[in-house]
């Protein structure tokens, strides 16, 4: 027998998992889908449509970001959290699989799953919404720019076509990162993961930040920049923030992989 | 003629006895579980073990203990003397310090689930989600190659459990007996149980006593931990007793009842190693001098070697 | 059945079966049940009837015919009493003779009494 890895054990794992997470999942997807729809019902209200801009849609950018970090992170959160109950734990470290496959299963429903359904989730209610407004209002206004030349812009664009989102790529890493942190919380906290786990992110980034500005700020005070434009560029900057991001998050789940298998009941 | 009848049977035997040799042989190197199953050796091999949840109060020091299949271990101690955390390091639960332990040729503490399929753990407090027994089924059966359905159904028939009741509905016996009636489906080698008579009501006792009777196999070690001694008195067949961070005796019913004698006496005089008062005299444990048959008390034994732990020490080495 | 402190349960096991001998309930020729039937029956270790049946066999009350199981031997009956004879004189019979000597008993008077429970209890 394959005590590493068994594809047939890994597909039972699953289906069993399903038991027990599945209701928790569900309704993390109920609570998502009213919240998203009643952001949209509230921000398009009849006077907001009538006085239609540009503007109007911009709520959807942050509404993207928090909803999207709260339930990546919540999913990934509740994914573990039999292990803090012993006689739950008890139960899940008997089943007959190995310490791979169910950590596999963990990234399965809590990443493979959760983060596809939340941006399907969010394009089904942005297209309900969006093409109704699209049913009723002028989509394009154009002005000149300064070359003289005539750009037309569409209005009323579905979220994932606009320009903004478009330029999200740099920021492909962050769902998986806030997965990697919010696994490894609930696996390394006996209870209350999610706050423990929010409160320890919060203030490492708030050390991090102020460490790094502080440093920064002794090293480059009072000097000028000699070097090339390489860092002045936006985008090299992100690209270096997406390597320590992928680093990040692949050291995260290799620590949360170890935890799993030496936790104790 | 005598030769050759010899020879005849001798050539007669040989064949099969080497084809099993050989057969052996391979099946060692491949399947070390079977190995194990083919041959009555040790199932369990605890090796020095150090365990604690804490460092500074260690709850097992340097324990060492072998137990094989064909038992009823029954485990006793006091509160706090560490029989769950045995049953779990048995299980890879808990992690030891250090020491080696060995359950059929694996180190549970890798939890492989070659070995995990091979184990039927009944924890004292348990948690079952809330489903039908069908769909608790259906989830966690096809992980035990050997799961027997049939067998199944017959033990809930023979426990009364209603088969239409969500599990969480259930009440704490219903509960374990399902949970029992599973683990023991599954086939595994290794039963272990963590106070199973706890929540169940008289009738249930006795079917679970008739359940583990039935359950006791040539190839099976089953070890339950209990305080309700009178409960499985008559299933244990080997007692196993820890205190102060040790096993303080680890003896078959046979070899107690051979070396002391349980009877009960109107007055104390030196033989006694103990005796408590009762209604009509004393009920007292004494050296067996003259091959008496009594029946063992597993509850005088357990407050006798409480309390002159020292006295028995030299009557089981 | 219920077991009594005084002795070891293999040994009141083999009583039971002796009874069960004795009152015709198993007869000659037939398989008695086995080890594991009957350890259920009594809720007792399959071990402890093993032994049972172990001691049986060494009387000659039982024989155990391989792969296929126990059954009682030609002559049962007679073993039975042989074997229940020397617990009753081994077990019983010092405690019968301290309480005789006790209560000042004689043998007379045992005599007679014995008479009347067995015309009482057997008709004989």
């Amino acid at each position: 027998m394959n005590n590493t890895f068994n594809i047939n054990r890994f597909g039972l794992l699953l289906k069993r998992q399903w038991l027990d997470f599945g209701k928790i999942y569900l309704i993390s997807f109920g609570v998502l889908v009213g919240v998203l729809t009643l952001f949209y019902a509230i921000n398009l209200t009849e006077d907001n449509l009538k006085y239609f801009s540009s503007n109007t849609l911009n709520f959807r950018y942050p509404l993207f970001l928090i909803t999207g970090f709260l339930f990546v992170s919540i999913i990934a959160s509740s994914y573990f959290i039999h292990l803090g109950q012993k006689p739950k734990a008890i139960i899940n470290i008997l089943i007959p699989a190995s310490g791979i496959e169910k950590f596999l299963s963990a990234i399965f429903y809590t990443l493979i799953i959760a983060v596809p359904t939340y941006l399907l989730c969010f394009y089904l209610i942005d297209l309900t919404f969006v093409s109704s407004i699209r049913a009723t209002h002028t989509l394009t206004s154009s002005y000149t720019d300064y070359q003289g030349k005539k750009v037309i812009i569409d209005n009323v664009a579905y979220f994932f076509s606009t320009k903004t989102v478009k330029e999200f790529y740099q920021f492909y890493y962050v769902p998986f990162l806030i997965n990697a942190v919010f696994l490894l919380g609930s696996i390394f906290f006996q209870n209350f993961h999610y706050i423990k786990t929010a409160i320890s992110l919060m203030a490492f980034v708030t050390l991090w930040m102020t460490s790094i500005i502080f440093i920064m700020n002794k090293l480059t005070n009072n000097t000028v920049w000699i070097g090339g434009p390489y860092w002045q560029d936006d985008n090299h900057v992100f690209f270096v923030m997406s390597l320590m991001g992928i680093f990040l998050t692949l050291a995260f789940w290799l620590i949360s992989f170890i935890r799993l298998k030496e936790k104790e009941a | 003629m005598r030769g050759m009848m010899g020879m005849k049977t001798l050539t007669h035997i040989r064949l099969p006895l080497n084809f099993f040799q050989n057969n052996l042989e391979i099946i060692k190197q491949h399947h070390t579980l079977v190995y194990y199953l083919t041959n009555t050796v040790d199932m369990i091999n605890i090796n020095n073990l150090n365990f604690g949840y804490s460092k500074h109060k260690p709850l097992f020091k340097n324990m060492s203990m072998r137990l094989s299949n064909g038992h009823i271990y029954g485990l006793l101690g006091k509160n706090g003397a560490g029989k769950s955390t045995l049953l779990k390091n048995l299980a890879g639960l808990v992690y030891a310090q250090s020491g080696t332990l060995d359950v059929m040729g694996f180190n549970p503490a890798k939890r492989q689930p070659a070995l995990l399929e091979q184990i039927c753990f009944i924890p004292e407090e348990f948690y079952l989600p809330s489903v039908k027994i069908d769909a608790y089924l259906k989830a966690n059966a096809p992980f035990y190659k050997k799961f027997d359905h049939d067998y199944f159904t017959d033990l809930i028939k023979e426990f009364d459990i209603p088969v239409e009741q969500k599990l969480i509905n259930m009440s704490y016996g219903q509960k374990k007996k399902v949970i029992i009636a599973f683990g023991l489906a599954t086939q595994a080698k290794l039963v272990i149980m963590d106070e199973p008579t706890n929540g169940l009501d008289i009738p249930s006792k006795a079917q679970f006593r008739k359940i583990m009777a039935s359950a006791m196999t040539d190839e099976r070690c089953i070890i339950i931990s209990t305080h309700q001694v009178r409960d499985l008195d008559n299933l244990i067949d080997t007692v196993i007793m820890l205190d102060e961070n040790d096993v303080a005796l680890k003896a078959s019913v046979e070899e107690i009842t051979a070396k002391l004698t349980f009877k009960k006496v109107k007055e104390i005089d030196d033989s006694i190693i103990y005796a408590e008062a009762s209604l009509s005299g004393y009920n007292a444990v004494m050296p067996n001098y003259h091959q008496e048959e009594s029946k063992l008390d597993m509850e005088l034994l357990f407050n006798a070697i409480l309390a002159e732990k020292i006295k028995f020490k030299p009557l089981f080495s | 059945m219920e077991f009594n402190n005084n002795k070891a349960i293999y040994l009141q096991i083999a009583e039971y079966v002796c009874e069960q001998i004795l009152l015709g309930k198993w007869k000659t020729e037939d398989k008695i049940p086995s080890v594991r039937e009957m350890a259920v029956e009594l809720e007792v270790n399959p071990n402890t009837v093993m032994r049972t049946y172990e001691l049986l066999q060494g009387k000659n009350i039982l024989n155990n015919k391989r792969g296929i199981g126990f059954f009682l031997a030609d002559n049962t009956i007679d073993q039975v009493k042989q074997y229940r004879k020397t617990c009753f004189i081994e077990d019983e019979l010092p405690n019968l003779f301290r309480n005789l000597y006790l209560l000042e008993i004689d043998f007379d008077e045992l005599k007679s009494r014995y008479q009347t429970f067995v015309s009482q209890n057997f008709n004989a």
